[in-house]
């Protein structure tokens, strides 16, 4: 994706947070915010159907959903992120409790990158963030 | 009152009974799969599942006990909140938990990195428990690693009466207490026959 391969200072990283909980929003902007990762900027949804029109908005590098969701739960929010060209690129994050080895076969075909279990340390998000992330800011 | 409405203030036991009667309709059960006893006697992966979320989430240092003598949280003259998840699935069932409002407010501190100086609204507050009750919900689910992935709903708090005494809860169902720094967290989960 351009935005992500572009010079760590001149990007653009524009995180979405999909959930229905104002505190994990809130938890994981702190998170990510903390981790201090150049030109990012977080970006918030209640719902699938709040993150698709933030997307239709705003360029967006990649998404943290929830799955469990009133409106359009994550795995109807991915199914459509998938279907449209133009957010083909974008990373696709899953920050659920379900973990169950069932619920992630069920996203495995839905080009999710990473799948984060609630409860997660900050350290756990921050080494994703790091992994998805830290290619382009030695670029 | 809409549901998604409801994680924003805490409901009153009359308010959340015409809520489960309007929005939560009866769950479908998978008629092939068992289902869970009425109670979940000494569920070790609950009382796991309840340790891991404020271990890792809340860095808090717990210590379980079993429900029994309860004397000393009667002491407690803070106001205690209900939160409650239903699920369903391979089985269906509900997980619920109990806490004084005071240890809600101070997990929401925790988790939001907030100082004493900054103020936790009403909101916040039951959206931590609300949050609480699913992550533990969720987690145990998981646990199971049963084949039919669970669906949960939306978790209800609600706000219980006062003068309300914490053995009142074992009447419905919690199996355990969480000793968080001296305050206690009630949970348990409750299945269908």
């Amino acid at each position: 994706m351009d935005n992500i391969n572009a010079r760590a200072e001149d990007r653009e990283l524009n995180i979405l947070v999909v959930d229905d909980s104002a505190m994990m929003r809130a938890m994981i902007k702190r998170v990510i915010e903390i981790c201090d990762f150049p030109g990012a900027h977080v970006l918030f949804a209640s719902n699938g159907k709040e993150a698709l029109q933030v997307l239709g908005e705003k360029p967006i590098s990649a998404v943290f959903t929830d799955i469990n969701m009133p409106e359009m739960n994550g795995m109807e929010l991915l199914r459509q992120i998938r279907q449209r060209p133009e957010w083909r690129e974008t990373i696709c994050v899953i920050i659920s409790t379900d973990g169950s080895d069932a619920r992630k076969q069920e996203v495995s075909g839905l080009g999710v990158r990473a799948y984060l279990e609630k409860p997660f340390s900050p350290e756990v998000m921050r080494d994703v963030l790091a992994e998805l992330f830290e290619p382009c800011t030695q670029a | 009152m809409s549901l998604p409405n409801c994680l924003n203030h805490v409901l009153r036991r009359d308010e959340l009974n015409a809520l489960e009667k309007k929005m939560l309709p009866p769950m479908r059960v998978n008629p092939s799969a068992g289902r869970l006893p009425r109670r979940v006697k000494d569920d070790e992966r609950l009382r796991q599942a309840t340790v891991s979320v404020l271990e890792t989430m809340f860095y808090r240092a717990v210590e379980v006990s079993q429900p029994g003598n309860l004397a000393e949280l009667w002491a407690v003259k803070d106001c205690w909140l209900h939160s409650s998840v239903t699920f369903s699935g391979a089985f269906r069932g509900s997980v619920v938990c109990w806490l004084p409002e005071t240890l809600a407010e101070a997990l929401t501190r925790d988790f939001l990195g907030l100082s004493e100086e900054e103020t936790v609204d009403e909101g916040q507050r039951t959206d931590l428990v609300a949050e609480l009750s699913n992550m533990i919900c969720g987690r145990w689910l998981s646990t199971l690693q049963h084949p039919i992935p669970f669906e949960l709903t939306y978790p209800v708090v609600v706000e219980e009466p006062e003068g309300w005494c914490p053995s009142d809860a074992f009447l419905h169902g919690p199996e355990f207490v969480i000793n968080v720094d001296g305050e206690a967290i009630l949970v348990g989960a409750i299945g269908e026959r």
